[in-house]
């Protein structure tokens, strides 16, 4: 079966304070503010190479207003229009946003507004095209290069998990099962990394956390250093996911959102043929959190 | 010029008190104190550190309405992470605020 999304492309998050914000997103997080329209900033990772990853919208309560997949190839919106007409999903066309072409818009079983684009302006990184070093030098903040996934939460779980199989063809990489074998939390992907989103149990729409990738242990450890000189509230970390194997900064912003630093450099790359891994939910400590072995008392009840 | 504190925040039904500067949230001095409540995202959002106002007055900072409602405010509920004192305070403390007073283990000495 082909892949047929590139990546999570977007995600838009609500803040209570924008100004006050988007100075922790700049200059804490240490994510390019590509553009300010009004109430929504548009911001991305330094190694991003469309025009945004990230909108922040100032609203008068936190969590995410919606999110959005690329598509590999301009074929592959006929095809989703096809898969959602076939599963009697309703949908509506949005003809364009900011910087970006077509989009499918849809309620998933969730209840997020998810949406499918292909086209999005092509800025390039901050690096140049010609000749380019290896990274930029004089960036803020944690500065991860990239918005990696995102995790969500389901009243049903085993609905929206198969919605993102069946209709969007996501594939599974790791679940947690409970005792009678249903599968209550799950990681889905298309990019050969361990998840694009994630789904685990609690309200329609809520937003458990964004995660934005690191790319070595040093730079994890820099991530909590900046965090802690700026008196940011951790919620977890650093440390390690039993399921993914990734390690792990959870952490949030100034209006309550859950952010993470994910470092996939400890994580598996997937291949057409890797099978989905087992998590039983007795062990569900160790499958989140490796090290401390248990859940904290935010994980499963704290979310926007 | 009204007075800037400190303030003392008492906790029901246990009687213990923290003293909470006119400038920080009231989550803060119960942390700094060494005792314990549940609480979660810090930043008004989650709703987590709810706790209710049974006398005095606060400031609210920047909440989420979909975790606190223009109604819970006026029946005494606040954000323990965004909410300062204006006044003492008399807090209940609620089965899902989780209170624990500070341990022995926190200093032993």
């Amino acid at each position: 079966m082909p892949y047929r999304i590139s990546r999570l492309g977007t995600v838009e998050i609500r803040s209570l304070d924008l100004d006050r914000d988007l100075d922790y997103y700049v200059n804490v997080l240490g994510l390019q503010l590509t553009a300010r329209e009004g109430r929504t900033a548009y911001l991305k990772g330094w190694d991003e190479r469309h025009a945004y990853s990230l909108m922040l919208t100032e609203a008068d309560r936190a969590g995410m207003v919606r999110l959005a997949f690329r598509t590999v190839d301009p074929e592959d919106m006929d095809y989703y229009e096809n898969r959602l007409r076939k599963f009697s999903v309703k949908y509506d066309v949005i003809p364009e946003d900011y910087r970006r072409g077509r989009a499918l818009r849809f309620t998933a079983p969730s209840g997020h507004v998810v949406e499918l684009y292909n086209e999005m302006d092509y800025t390039g990184n901050v690096l140049p095209t010609v000749n380019p070093a290896p990274w930029p030098e004089g960036l803020k903040g944690i500065a991860p290069p990239r918005l990696d996934h995102t995790l969500v939460t389901a009243p049903e779980p085993p609905k929206a998990i198969q919605f993102f199989q069946e209709v969007l063809e996501f594939r599974v990489s790791e679940m947690l099962v409970n005792p009678e074998g249903v599968p209550i939390a799950a990681w889905l992907w298309q990019r050969p990394a361990p998840h694009d989103i994630a789904i685990v149990p609690g309200r329609a729409g809520g937003f458990h956390h964004a995660a934005f990738a690191v790319d070595s242990a040093e730079a994890l450890f820099r991530a909590a250093d900046i965090l802690t000189m700026h008196k940011a509230r951790i919620d977890y970390g650093p440390g390690r996911h039993g399921i993914t194997r990734g390690t792990t900064i959870y952490f949030f912003d100034p209006s309550g959102n859950r952010l993470e630093t994910f470092g996939g450099y400890t994580a598996y790359q997937m291949d057409p043929d890797c099978r989905a891994i087992k998590w039983t939910t007795d062990q569900i400590g160790p499958a989140v959190f490796y090290y401390s072995q248990e859940l904290n008392e935010t994980f499963l009840s704290v979310y926007t | 010029m009204a007075a800037a504190g400190p303030y003392a925040v008492t906790f029901s039904p246990f009687g213990d008190t923290v003293v909470c500067r006119r400038d920080e949230a009231v989550l803060t001095a119960i942390l700094r104190s060494g005792a314990r409540v549940v609480f979660g995202c810090r930043g008004g959002g989650c709703g987590t550190c709810k706790m209710r106002l049974i006398s005095g007055q606060v400031e609210h900072g920047r909440c989420s309405v979909a975790v606190l409602s223009h109604q819970e405010k006026q029946a005494g509920s606040f954000l323990s992470c965004q909410a300062r004192p204006l006044s003492d305070l008399t807090v209940e403390l609620a089965a899902a605020n989780g209170y624990r007073r500070r341990s022995p283990a926190y200093w032993p000495f």
